[in-house]
């Protein structure tokens, strides 16, 4: 075990901060928030802790830091795009993402210019980020629970009529761009605090596409599905090893396949997969014909 | 003067770029990420088979076309429209189909990443257009240059006439207007969706094998960068517009040449990423449609 671990360290913690980045993705996605503005908050949050430490800030209170800043700017850009939807919100999200690489490209001897920062002492370790993916983890999972979390839910499948039944659209809104915005900023701490260095590349178009990529692999519904994408996208490399230089070819042929076959995710996939083996066991209350038909709507709230 | 030809040689590659993209998201709702990789395969398969055989110039820009065209309509049969057809939702549908489109891109990326060593490529010299400089005073042109400039307006005018005027052009519309009625006045929805992606795909393919015959080289993510250009374009003058393409293209090319002579190179892309974000704060239909509350 404790070989394995040893072996596989830096694919563990690339597993990790990869969770906490998808769950940034998905609690705004299952809001129907079409936000790619995670990864922003991610370079502001790597930036921030790394500025903070490299001059001697106590990690705590950079760590502090990094959230008030998070919450700051999330609640200025949420502001900001409130009143977007759709495509228009991706396309603003990710100009403001690319906008700060810019920034960060631009920063002198304060960002490290295009080389970036580097020389960050790892201060969380693999136990410090699996803490944080829990605590990530639990915060997700009240925003699904309850009223609240179905209120979101409501908010994703239709919002004129979300609206109709006494749902504050633009306040819920705001929770969830605010809380995808400190995840993302904690995934941005983890990943400096792994690999103690972070450069403008590293928080560009790519990971955008990986974020997003992960988030909806596993499916956007529930905050196991974030999880699971993470996991499939840190380990697919790993797995596939043999098909060598052209990995990325395979990678991209089966998010093409899943999101035309499986558009739920992997775990929506898994569901449905799971009851069906369960209808086929148990004897079918009734005669055949009478029995519903689980539409989407069923199976999403369940 | 010689700045303001460059800057009409980078708009009309722009205009070619952008006119597809803008074409196939105004009209199919797809804003499809794939089209910088189409744009980038376009080049590189007419390199690969100039490679081996020595092609004319002026078959290898029509086989350039073809190869976009056709790579758009295979994006467009095994991935867009399976998703559209079993994806109720249209907000959700867009999402699939975007993430769709960056497989589809990353499969591209990295098969010529693979074949190329991750290096320029080019068009050889047997297959290359033989350019010729010709000069007016302290002013010069090149060959290549004229038919780029040239391509690149009438291409805008056949596309502008194409969705104004033709059968083709008004049943487009009709299907992005509302795509049920449009089907019930005996529009067919596939293949005006195969036609559009095909016609983007080319503008896509021309614009590469331009470029690179304007530039020399051009790397397996030179679309990458082109892609988020053309997203500010057509964001500033209004999706799905013609005329907003060319205003659209026209700003970024201006505004690049700007800002590369008033600050250092790092700041360019800021460019077109800040006209995004204040376009779709101040007006976010662009600026040559009228208001469409549905889209925002």
């Amino acid at each position: 075990m404790s070989v394995w671990y040893e072996g596989n360290i830096v694919l563990i913690q690339t597993t990790l901060i990869y969770a906490l980045l998808s769950l940034s993705f998905q609690v705004v996605l299952r809001a129907g928030v079409f936000s790619l503005a995670s990864v922003g908050f991610y370079g502001l949050g790597a930036y921030t802790f790394a500025m903070l430490t490299l001059h001697g800030t106590n990690v705590w209170l950079a760590f502090l830091a990094v959230i008030v800043a998070a919450v700051v700017l999330g609640l200025l850009v949420g502001m900001l795009v409130n009143r977007l939807r759709g495509l228009y919100l991706a396309l603003f999200t990710v100009a403001f993402d690319l906008i700060l690489t810019v920034v960060a490209t631009n920063g002198g001897d304060l960002t490290g210019g295009p080389v970036g920062l580097f020389g960050v002492p790892p201060v969380l370790g693999t136990g410090g980020m699996a803490v944080l993916v829990v605590i990530a983890v639990l915060v997700v999972w009240q925003l699904e629970r309850h009223s609240l979390g179905r209120s979101f839910e409501a908010l994703r499948l239709n919002e004129d009529m979300a609206r109709s039944v006494g749902v504050e659209v633009g306040r819920r809104r705001m929770v969830v761009f605010c809380t995808s915005a400190v995840l993302g900023a904690c995934a941005g701490v983890a990943n400096i605090s792994a690999f103690t260095t972070i450069s403008p590349q590293t928080a560009g178009f790519p990971l955008v596409t990986t974020g997003l990529t992960m988030a909806v692999l596993g499916g956007i519904g529930r905050w196991q599905g974030a999880l699971i994408g993470a996991v499939i996208v840190a380990w697919l490399p790993e797995v596939l090893g043999d098909v060598g230089d052209y990995q990325a070819v395979v990678n991209g042929a089966i998010i093409i396949v899943l999101v035309v076959f499986a558009p739920d995710g992997v775990l929506g996939l898994a569901i449905r997969g799971w009851r069906r083996l369960r209808r086929r066991r148990e004897p079918e209350p009734g005669p055949p014909t009478s029995a519903p038909a689980p539409d989407q709507t069923v199976q999403e709230r369940v | 003067m010689q700045q303001v030809l460059n800057a009409l040689v980078l708009w009309s590659i722009y205009v070619l770029f952008a006119l597809g993209l803008s074409l196939a998201w105004g009209t199919l709702n797809v804003l499809n990420l794939a089209h910088g990789a189409t744009f980038m395969f376009g080049a590189f398969s007419v390199v690969l088979l100039s490679e081996h055989a020595d092609i004319p110039f002026g078959v290898l820009v029509p086989l350039a076309m073809v190869f976009g065209g056709l790579i758009s309509v295979l994006l467009d049969l095994l991935v867009f429209r399976p998703i559209r057809a079993r994806v109720g939702n249209s907000r959700e549908a867009e999402l699939l189909m975007l993430i769709g489109s960056v497989g589809a891109a990353s499969i591209m990326v990295t098969i010529a990443q693979q074949a190329t060593d991750d290096s320029p490529f080019g068009i050889p010299e047997g297959s290359a257009l033989r350019s010729a400089v010709y000069r007016f005073g302290g002013f010069s042109i090149s060959t290549i240059q004229i038919v780029i400039i040239v391509l690149g307006v009438a291409l805008a005018a056949l596309l502008g006439w194409w969705i104004r005027s033709s059968r083709y052009g008004r049943a487009l519309r009709a299907v992005a207007f509302d795509g049920e009625t449009a089907q019930l006045m005996g529009v067919n929805p596939g293949r005006l969706s195969t036609a559009t992606m095909f016609a983007a795909g080319a503008l896509a393919g021309l614009a590469s094998v331009l470029l690179i015959s304007h530039v020399g080289a051009l790397t397996p993510t030179s679309g990458d960068n082109l892609l988020l250009k053309a997203f500010a374009m057509i964001i500033l003058g209004g999706i799905g517009s013609i005329a907003g393409v060319l205003a659209g293209a026209a700003v970024v090319a201006v505004g690049e040449t700007l800002v590369l002579t008033f600050t250092s190179g790092t700041w360019v892309d800021a460019a077109s990423f800040a006209i995004i974000i204040a376009v779709i704060l101040i007006r976010p239909q662009g600026i040559f449609v009228a208001q469409k509350a549905d889209r925002v």
